[in-house]
């Protein structure tokens, strides 16, 4: 943690950017997201295995988007969201300094956009055993069983839609369940309403989803979203053999057409 | 009413479960369910969870549930015809193994709905509701009830409060006269006591600051940076709102399909951009911050002003949902100190 800081504050003091992305301690044994602004203030940063809230969020944030360069301390979640972004024309790399550091804690010091997509080939995205057997539950489902799982996996969602604002992916300035004439999902949390927007959701992910997970942790209700966005991502894999989050070049499957794509879904 | 002191064993207290079951109504309780508590129809004593400090959810939707139908309507050559809903047939409902948190949230949303204005709904909703509240024996480090005029052991709100003197033992205060109903149709369950001094059963839970002192204090801050710098990590959503016991909020969404539609109420958020976006584009919160501001004048200024009482009941909840640790207690304490 110590060389995280160091960077940091070097970063800070030499005015190479004007804040610093990161974390500090919360409440009980929680830790939160932090912003620091000068050299001192980067004593209250840490980094250690509760730091897994994908703070590349705050990159679309007001307050990132007003400073003229940043760092940001980078997990390997981060990492592919930030190549992800860029793909996406949302963030510039002149703008960004990456403190990247390993799933096992370890910093790498700064990667620019060449090395990140290095390090995110090294890093590959994980999966708790729980999630593991939960894929395969669902997968050994027909349809309708599929249908029906996820129908009553979604009904306890009361639509706080921490998934849409804790997600890195979902920066756009009006979300389509806010779009009201027409009315393309309902808005009420019901079976239907649920299912709609759970749906145009994962769809609106398809391929474009870095699988941090941070959907599922932010969900007061535990719905399991990131099985399905994993779920359509190895989807995606197989069928287009296309991944997110490894390359700051990058179109997603699902809003590009080739030659060689296989058209046999269409049944 | 003044409160009558009872005792209740654990056995008689199964019994009374069953008893409100059998004669049909509605039980719901804390319940575990893949590691996460939250109010659930029960039927038998085994089902509750009794440990648990707070259900992720609030015990809100018994009265305010996140979606209701209000009514439906149907188009005809010439007119509208509208069918509103019939409240007259709500169930009887008993909130049992609450916290007195949760008791206390249905005064301010009692407040909200039936106030100068009257939600017919919500009214026969709450009329149906009887709530038995068990008091606390610990809290947790969300917990600020003793900041905001409640208590581990507080009766407000409650129709009865059990406290656990004994393994074996409840401490019963019948506070209304709904729980004076139950005791009358269950005087064999219970069994006569003097009334007894509450404190050694309960959290102890060290008070932060006062609601008075936060009131206070909001007459002069609404232009401090104060909001910028708490409200930075917010992301945006509803959880906190919706977790909330006291937060009443709420949408109206009509579903048409053809010549008919059903018009429903569902939760809303005053942290959400589109809570105020008007027609013309213009938005009069259109940061965050704003919004977070809304939230704490809301609960702290606004209600006590127009109708005498807080917003705010110290359960935690929001702080225990929020994705991004924003602790309102931690907050609140920033601004008695300013």
């Amino acid at each position: 943690m110590e060389d995280i800081k160091k960077l940091a504050r070097e970063l800070l003091a030499d005015n190479k950017v004007q804040l610093v992305l990161g974390f500090e301690n919360g409440t009980a044994n929680r830790v939160r997201p932090a912003f620091f602004t000068t050299p001192e203030a980067v004593d209250k940063l840490i980094y250690n295995e509760f730091c897994i809230q994908n703070i590349a969020l705050y990159l679309k944030k007001d307050i990132c988007q007003h400073a003229a360069s940043l760092a940001i301390t980078a997990n390997p979640n981060v990492v592919r969201s930030i190549l992800q972004l860029a793909a996406e024309n949302q963030i510039k790399e002149e703008k960004i300094k990456i403190i990247g550091i390993t799933h096992e804690g370890k910093c790498v010091g700064l990667l620019d956009f060449k090395a990140a997509e290095e390090f995110s080939k090294t890093q590959p995205k994980g999966l708790k055993d729980e999630d593991k057997a939960l894929i395969e539950k669902i997968q050994a489902m027909s349809l309708e069983e599929k249908f029906d799982y996820w129908v009553e996996a979604f009904s306890p969602c009361i639509k706080c839609y921490a998934c849409r604002a804790s997600c890195p992916m979902c920066y756009c300035g009006k979300c389509n369940v806010e779009s009201n004439n027409p009315q393309w999902i309902p808005v009420a949390p019901h079976k239907y309403g649920n299912m709609e927007w759970h749906m145009m959701r994962a769809m609106h992910l398809a391929g474009r989803c870095i699988n941090c997970g941070e959907c599922n942790r932010s969900c007061p209700v535990d719905i399991p979203l990131n099985i399905l966005s994993y779920m359509l991502s190895d989807f995606v894999l197989e069928e287009f053999e296309s991944e997110a989050g490894l390359s700051a070049v990058f179109t997603p499957a699902l809003s590009s057409y080739t030659m060689v794509d296989k058209e046999n879904f269409i049944k | 009413m003044e409160i009558i002191n009872k005792l209740i064993d654990k056995s008689a207290l199964a019994t009374l479960i069953e008893r409100f079951t059998k004669s049909g109504k509605e039980v719901f309780a804390p319940v575990k369910s893949k590691g996460i508590s939250e109010f659930a129809r029960v039927e038998t004593i085994q089902d509750i969870d009794f440990e648990t400090i707070a259900t992720k959810q609030s015990a809100k939707s018994l009265v305010f549930p996140k979606v209701e139908k209000i009514l439906s309507y149907e188009k005809t050559f010439d007119d509208v015809i509208v069918n509103n809903v019939d409240y007259t047939q709500f169930p009887e409902v008993i909130a049992f193994g609450n916290r007195p948190c949760d008791a206390a949230g249905f005064i301010p949303l009692d407040a909200i709905f039936a106030g100068e204005l009257v939600d017919e709904i919500f009214k026969a909703r709450l009329e149906k509701l009887t709530v038995i509240s068990i008091s606390c024996k610990k809290a947790d480090d969300y917990c600020f009830c003793t900041s905001v005029n409640g208590g581990p052991g507080n009766t407000t709100g409650s129709d009865i409060l059990l406290t656990e003197t004994t393994a074996d033992e409840y401490f019963v205060e019948i506070v209304t006269e709904k729980g004076k109903a139950i005791l009358d149709a269950n005087t064999d369950l219970f069994k006569d006591t003097a009334a007894i001094d509450k404190t050694p059963f309960l959290a102890k839970l060290e008070q932060q600051f006062t609601q008075e002192v936060i009131n206070e204090k909001l007459n002069g801050i609404f232009e401090s940076d104060i909001w910028d710098k708490q409200a930075m990590r917010c992301v945006g959503c509803g959880a906190c709102a919706f977790v909330c016991p006291a937060c009443g909020c709420f949408d109206i969404q009509d579903e048409t399909k053809g010549k008919n539609g059903v018009r429903h109420r569902c939760w809303d958020s005053c942290g959400f951009k589109i809570f105020t976006l008007h027609t013309s584009g213009h938005n009069p919160r259109e940061k965050q911050a704003q919004r977070w501001r809304q939230r704490i004048y809301h609960k702290f200024s606004y209600q006590p002003e127009q109708q005498k009482l807080f917003g705010c009941v110290g359960c935690g909840r929001c702080s225990r949902a929020c994705p991004s640790d924003m602790n309102i207690a931690e907050h609140l304490k920033e601004i008695a100190v300013l």
